[in-house]
């Protein structure tokens, strides 16, 4: 493997990792807040992405596309967490109706969209190609990174100092406990299971693109965020992000390997991770009862 | 003399299966091509459905990978039949052993993660099935799956086309019914289900947990691996669509639908799954759609599935009698 090779399959691992985040980080929060495991996060990210080409058809503007992306998809999470979880019931019910509600949104894409292959075009200051100094690398890529680091920030930032990010820290912990200090522990769900649609619906509109997408793709997603938030432990943002990028830069690398076999490499190590640390590498046990 | 009559007698529900193998064989012989197929389709998802209510109705451990599981042994059976041509029971042997291997080792490796996290283990496990199955292109042929599988030879017969393998299917299915309901009635059962409810307690009591745990995630695999093998030889083709995310997530419809907490829920499920299937894919394409809110909406409201339900249980029964002698007696006075 030559080093321009070798920096190539390195950055696509990155950035894919920095797309994982972007979808999984949500994922992460619900599933360390509400202990849901959410199966329709996929299908999140696959409407967001439909969204997203929707907005970028209709205005022609793809900052617009973003925003309609992360919009839409903030709504219907917010009408689903509305009607379905009107209790705040997690565990296994909650993971189970996720299943039903990815079968329908996979299919009301289905509907809309006919089946078609759609791609979303970024403009060309941003689609061009940068000088990385060892290769030219596209720059919608570099800006899934850029994107991906400044959201890790914000959302760090978000969590690490202010209130909000404090209720959602102890309610990981123990959510009874929270409630019973009199937080409006369900207010606090559905603004997180918001944010994880909106950042679901953002990431399909930006992995919408740097490559074509259809229904079909939402499975892939939803199984690698799910790894990610498996290796990263529930409810820790730091853990999110290195397992996002330690999966991106493996299945990036495993890929250009062995083709053949990435995918039980990949899934393995997973399964070995949880063998081994059912928390995950930075999650801790949470106080169960 | 009443006892012998008693279903909990062995041989009194030995000839029950008796009797239901020789009623699927008269349905074989006098139903049509195609509501054969059906009955074999419910009969063969019907077996993975009710292991998978073993595993998650008496066992506590929902899953996603009993399509994996399945695939395991099918692929074992199209990948020994096809490329070495070993013959059949020399395959189903090695296929549902391959199963019980396997399983075993997940069983192993998920022995510290339970409720959520055993659930995200199925998923990857399934996921890491299918895509291996994808990307294996020499050993599976990818998306092309493995075609020419026939069934077993009788008397230098080879049984082939879904009507044979149909009585296969009618052999199989009851046998596997008593089996997995002498389990529920079992010691093993019982301890099972206290397991479900109270692990430490279980523990404490002196029963082995783990190997209760590692027994049942072996037998919801066993009899997905069943399903494999019999779908395979009835459809004669092993393909990459039979384990994919979405036929784990249709036997777990099933089982919920069906009532999960009964081991008859499996094969209830199943007949409402082929069904809707038949009916809805007639009118409408929609028919995931309408499989999703259904889904949604028994997991919302009825938990128990539609085994649930008031009609399907003795002391409604009992009460609907006991008021209508009741009125009966009023009218009469």
């Amino acid at each position: 493997m030559t080093s321009t090779v070798f920096f190539t399959v390195l950055m696509n691992g990155i950035t894919y990792g920095a797309l994982l985040f972007v979808v999984a980080s949500g994922l992460s929060l619900v599933y360390g807040l509400m202990h849901v495991v959410n199966m329709g996060h996929g299908s999140f990210y696959l409407f967001g992405a439909y969204a997203g080409y929707m907005t970028w058809k209709l205005t022609g503007s793809w900052w617009m596309a973003i925003l309609g992306g992360g919009i839409v998809m903030g709504i219907v999470s917010y009408f689903i967490k509305k009607v379905l979880y009107t209790k705040s019931f997690g565990g296994r019910e909650g993971s189970l109706l996720t299943l039903g509600i990815s079968m329908i949104l996979v299919d009301i894409v289905l509907l809309l969209s006919q089946g078609y292959t759609m791609a979303i075009i970024p403009p060309s200051y941003i689609a061009k190609s940068v000088d990385l100094g060892i290769i030219k690398y596209p720059g919608m890529r570099l800006f899934i990174l850029l994107f991906a680091v400044v959201e890790m920030l914000v959302l760090y930032f978000a969590i690490q100092k202010t209130k909000f990010g404090q209720i959602v820290r102890a309610g990981v912990n123990d959510k009874d406990i929270v409630a019973a200090l009199g937080i409006k522990i369900n207010k606090m769900f559905t603004i997180v299971f918001v944010l994880a649609g909106i950042l679901a619906g953002i990431g399909g509109t930006l992995s919408g693109s740097i490559q074509s997408f259809q229904v079909g793709n939402e499975s892939t997603m939803q199984m690698f965020s799910l790894m990610v938030i498996i290796i990263g432990g529930q409810g820790s943002l730091v853990g999110t992000g290195i397992g996002a990028f330690l999966i991106g830069i493996l299945d990036s690398f495993t890929k250009a390997t062995v083709p053949n076999i990435s995918a039980p490499i990949v899934f393995g190590s997973v399964l070995l991770v949880l063998a081994f640390k059912p928390t995950g590498l930075l999650g801790r046990e949470a106080r169960k009862r | 003399m009443k006892k012998i009559f008693r279903t909990e007698n062995v041989f009194v529900q030995l000839a029950y299966v008796v009797l239901a193998i020789a009623v699927l064989f008269l349905f074989g012989r006098f139903f049509s091509g195609y509501n054969t197929y059906r009955l074999a389709k419910i009969m063969f998802l019907g077996l993975a459905a009710m292991g998978l209510c073993l595993m998650s109705g008496f066992g506590g451990h929902n899953s996603l990978a009993q399509a994996g599981f399945a695939a395991i042994s099918g692929y074992t059976l199209a990948i020994g039949q096809v490329y070495y041509g070993w013959s059949y029971g020399q395959c189903v042997v090695l296929g549902l052993l391959f199963v019980l291997i396997v399983s075993f080792a997940f069983a192993l490796l998920s022995m510290r993660c339970s409720g959520n996290y055993f659930f995200v283990m199925t998923i990857a496990l399934a996921n890491m099935l299918y895509i291996c199955a994808l990307q294996w292109v020499e050993l599976t042929r990818g998306y092309n799956g493995i075609a020419g599988i026939v069934g077993p030879t009788i008397n230098g017969v080879t049984l082939s086309g879904s009507k044979s393998i149909y009585y296969i299917v009618a052999l199989i299915f009851p046998i596997g019914y008593f089996i997995l309901k002498r389990i529920t009635k079992s010691p093993y059962g019982i301890a099972l289900q206290g397991y479900r409810d109270n692990r430490e307690k279980m523990a404490a009591l002196g029963f082995s947990t783990n190997l209760i745990r590692i027994m049942v995630i072996m037998l919801g695999a066993f009899f997905a691996g069943l399903c494999g093998v019999l779908s395979v030889t009835f459809y004669g083709i092993m393909s990459p669509d039979m384990l994919a995310t979405n036929m784990g997530f249709m036997i777990l419809f099933m089982s919920l639908i069906g009532g999960i907490k009964k081991i008859e829920g499996g094969i209830v499920g199943a007949a409402i799954y082929v069904f809707l299937e038949d009916v809805l894919t007639k009118y409408t394409q929609r028919y995931k759609l309408i499989i999703g809110i259904l889904f949604v909406l028994v997991v919302l409201f009825m938990p128990g599935g539609v085994l649930s339900l008031p009609i399907f249980q003795k002391k409604w029964w009992i009460r609907q009698i006991g008021r209508l002698r009741r009125t009966k007696e009023g009218n009469g006075g």
